[in-house]
């Protein structure tokens, strides 16, 4: 066990773990951000998303050693003062989920694909959203979210 | 209108608290006080108590609809407590699509008379009186918030991460629980080594008849230790496909008409000797479909803990009473010393009736006197929860010489009795569901069989259209019993532009719990892949008390009962599910999903079947008519295109 300095939603948060326990088990049992969720634990259905460097990534299969002293933003972060994030924002209008439990990742993986193309098109929001499963089924709604978003696209 | 408002918040007052009646009431049966379904805070808050579980299907929302419509007020003044049995009272499992026509009914009858009530009375007579009957829920002219698109009550907190699942509950002192699994299904446990287990420090090792568990402070730990269990198992070979189908039928009991059921496993009519003996062409087909898993986004999950009011079970379930019972009955206590909280679920689809995980951590959690929370992996998830039921469907039939269908017979192995009977008006019918053995552990799934009969049963009418040479959508119009559902055929068939483009396409239609429905799709084929393109899908189940979340619904449902009928398929060998994990079953993705248009036909007038499932159950054989316009053949098993 050690202890690791890790930079999670602008705060400096302390954890005691082995360096490679998953990010995602850290978060959830250590930090309480349980809005980061486990899906499948391989990384092929993006609920545990969470932004790395301003990138997405899998926190199941990112390590706690890996990321000490990089910027973390989970789902709890992305509200600044009460304020949703347009993602969140268009996620709402488009009424883009039903059970929501793999809202999460899906609007930080929106969020790092916007940052990265602000006028995306269809078949780019399907192709970087592809890694996320929806079982539910409301990719419809998701796509037609992240399209209004866009189109907001304040800080998008 | 805004008078009743101002009436309700005249009269706050806090309605009993501790003092709550709770009875256990019938499936649907309005509980008899009030107080026991509706509470009034000296805000004007309003929280409606109901047995219900919220699984992404929208009843919480819906039923705050149905309270604010009422009591006329403010859907934001309106709470949910759901599923938490030493509050609620029991209002049925949440499965069937039973929200809508069993459950509003009585909330809106709940929350008229409090109104009533509220007017006539002082508050807290009002709130002991029996909820009476004669009271007029509002007409659908009048409805300001039913009929509307409410957005989901959860929304912002699920937008945010705050939603608590079943997985993401905390209790002080809590443990981590992790269950030593078989190497085979029906295992039987002859020997066990827990020496190298209970070397690691804070680890607790239970074993009671089959089960060995571990609960340790961290996840870490006690993963470890269950690792470090030597177990030894005694399995029973499984039968496995091929043989599956042989199976079910040598080992099928003929079904006995029974109608005191919800779903009759006998349905006959006429003579279909007789009429065979009558047609002029006749035809018979074999359908089949293997066991597929729910895939729940949200494995299962379950927090237990036991003091001096005894066992506490926090985590999913659709069925929150049936669970108690369920608790009670394995740890030997009283019923009313087992208290179920069900958490909103991260989905279910008929996945999360069962007390499996609630039943692993409460026997952790007696056996170390700590809370123990289990949070299965999604490999446990697809491996040891239960399947939708595989099946094999005979179907023989004929026609007379002007189309009309003369004489079906319908047999289901296995798959169960939902939507059995056909929507056409045929005269001479028989339709049967053979029970049978299961080599895998099977139960209900999002509309239970209906997807299988749907599947054969519209995939044989295809294939009689083309016996008769006549349009698939020309014949079902001919044939169709009920005017509900002939329109709708007809209005997606238009939106569709049916008959006019140059794509390959493809329709079924169905009356699945009192709602009608027809679907079209256009395929594209490219070598052995088949992709859904265009779905146009016309869809009544009388009035719309959410219209938007009835689209979401649908579109959803199409979604993933495309995954069913294309790829979806449990592998297993004599021993077990060999492809239990998200990397090796495949699932409806971004890249699967069609444009999808959705025509609600909104009959305000007529009371509302629920939503939730019947949609699931168009699309598979939509698809394979559609294949079918492209390479000629008719592919009769599903998945219609595996990987």
């Amino acid at each position: 066990m050690s202890r690791f300095r890790l930079n999670v939603n602008g705060r400096v948060r302390e954890v005691e773990a082995e360096a490679d326990a998953p990010l995602l088990r850290v978060l959830r049992d250590q930090l309480d951000l349980t809005g980061t969720k486990y899906g499948c634990g391989e990384g092929v259905c993006g609920a545990c998303t969470v932004l790395l460097d301003g990138r997405a990534v899998h926190a199941c299969l990112t390590t706690v050693g890996e990321v000490k002293n990089r910027p973390i933003l989970t789902i709890e972060g992305l509200e600044q003062n009460g304020r949703l994030h347009p993602v969140q924002e268009a996620f709402l209008e488009a009424s883009a989920f039903q059970c929501g439990f793999c809202t999460p990742g899906m609007i930080l993986e929106a969020v790092a694909l916007l940052r990265a193309n602000p006028k995306p098109a269809e078949q780019d929001i399907r192709r970087g959203m592809e890694g996320h499963i929806c079982r539910c089924g409301t990719y419809p709604r998701i796509i037609e979210a992240v399209r209004l978003a866009s189109k907001g696209g304040r800080r998008g | 209108m805004a008078d009743g408002a101002q009436t309700t918040r005249r009269q706050l007052f806090e309605v009993l608290g501790a003092g709550l009646l709770v009875q256990p009431v019938l499936e649907g049966a309005a509980p008899a006080k009030l107080a026991s379904r509706l509470h009034i805070a000296p805000d004007g808050a309003v929280t409606l108590l109901t047995g219900k579980v919220e699984l992404g299907q929208g009843c919480r929302t819906l039923l705050t609809q149905c309270v604010a419509e009422e009591m006329r007020i403010p859907v934001t003044q309106v709470r949910v407590v759901m599923g938490d049995t030493a509050r609620v009272p029991d209002d049925g499992g949440t499965f069937a699509s039973l929200t809508t026509p069993l459950t509003v009914p009585v909330v809106r009858q709940a929350a008229a008379a409090a109104r009533e009530l509220l007017r006539t009375m002082k508050p807290d007579e009002a709130m002991l009186r029996e909820i009476p009957v004669e009271v007029k829920i509002s007409s659908p002219d009048q409805w300001r918030i039913l009929g509307t698109p409410v957005k989901n009550v959860n929304g912002r907190d699920i937008v945010t991460g705050r939603l608590k699942y079943s997985a993401d509950g905390k209790h002080p002192g809590m443990w981590y629980g992790k269950v030593v699994r078989p190497d085979a299904y029906h295992a039987e446990l002859i020997d066990c080594d827990v020496t190298a287990a209970e070397r690691i420090p804070g680890v607790k090792v239970v074993r009671e008849a089959n089960f060995i568990g571990v609960a340790a402070p961290t996840e870490e730990a006690a993963e470890k230790a269950a690792a470090l269990v030597r177990a030894k198992w005694r399995g029973k070979e499984l039968i496995s496909p091929p043989a599956l189908f042989e199976h079910f039928k040598k080992t099928a009991v003929a079904p006995v008409a029974n109608f005191n059921t919800r779903y009759p496993p006998l349905l006959e009519k006429g003579s279909v000797e007789a009429g065979l003996k009558e047609s002029e062409k006749k035809h018979s087909a074999v359908y089949t479909l293997p066991y597929i898993a729910h895939v729940p986004m949200e494995p299962r999950a379950a927090l237990a803990w036991w003091d001096e009011n005894g066992l506490t079970v926090q985590g999913a379930s659709q069925v929150p009473f049936g669970v108690r019972k369920q608790l009670a009955a394995a740890f030997q206590v009283d019923e009313s010393r087992v208290r179920l909280i069900a958490c909103d679920c991260g989905s279910a689809f008929g996945g999360k009736h069962g007390p499996e995980v609630m039943l692993e951590a409460a026997r952790l959690a007696r056996a170390c006197g700590k809370p123990v929370r289990v949070a299965w992996t999604r490999e446990e998830e697809f491996v040891w929860s239960y399947c939708r039921p595989a099946g094999i469907i005979e179907v023989q039939s004929g026609l007379a010489g002007d189309g009309r269908i003369l004489a079906w017979d319908f047999r289901n192995y296995n798959s169960g009795a939902a939507s059995l009977s056909a929507p056409y008006a045929i005269p001479n019918y028989r339709c049967a569901y053979y029970r049978a053995d299961s080599p895998l552990r099977q139960g209900p799934y999002r509309s239970l069989a209906a997807v299988a009969n749907t599947f054969a049963r519209e995939c044989h009418v295809d294939e009689l259209a083309s016996l008769a040479g006549e349009d698939p959508v020309a014949f079902r119009l001919r044939n169709l019993e009920h005017a509900r559902t002939k329109e709708a055929v007809e209005r997606a068939a238009e939106r569709f532009g049916w008959g006019k483009g140059s794509r390959p396409a493809g329709m079924a239609c169905n009356l699945e719990k009192n709602a009608h429905m027809a679907l079209f799709v256009e395929i594209e084929m490219r070598g052995a892949e088949v992709r859904a393109r265009r779905v146009v899908m016309a869809f009544d189940c009388g009035a719309a008390l959410n219209p938007d979340h009835l689209k979401n619904e649908i579109e959803g449902a199409i979604i993933m009962g495309l995954g069913g009928a294309l790829f979806e398929e449990l592998r297993y060998d004599s021993r077990h599910v060999r492809n239990g994990s998200l990397g090796r079953y495949r699932v409806p993705r971004f890249s699967d999903a069609p444009a999808i248009e959705v025509i609600l036909i909104d009959r305000r007038e007529v009371t509302p079947a629920g939503a939730g499932e019947s949609p699931i159950t168009v699309i598979a054989p939509a698809l394979a008519a559609a294949i079918y316009r492209v390479t000629g053949e008719r592919r009769r098993s599903l998945p219609l295109a595996p990987a």
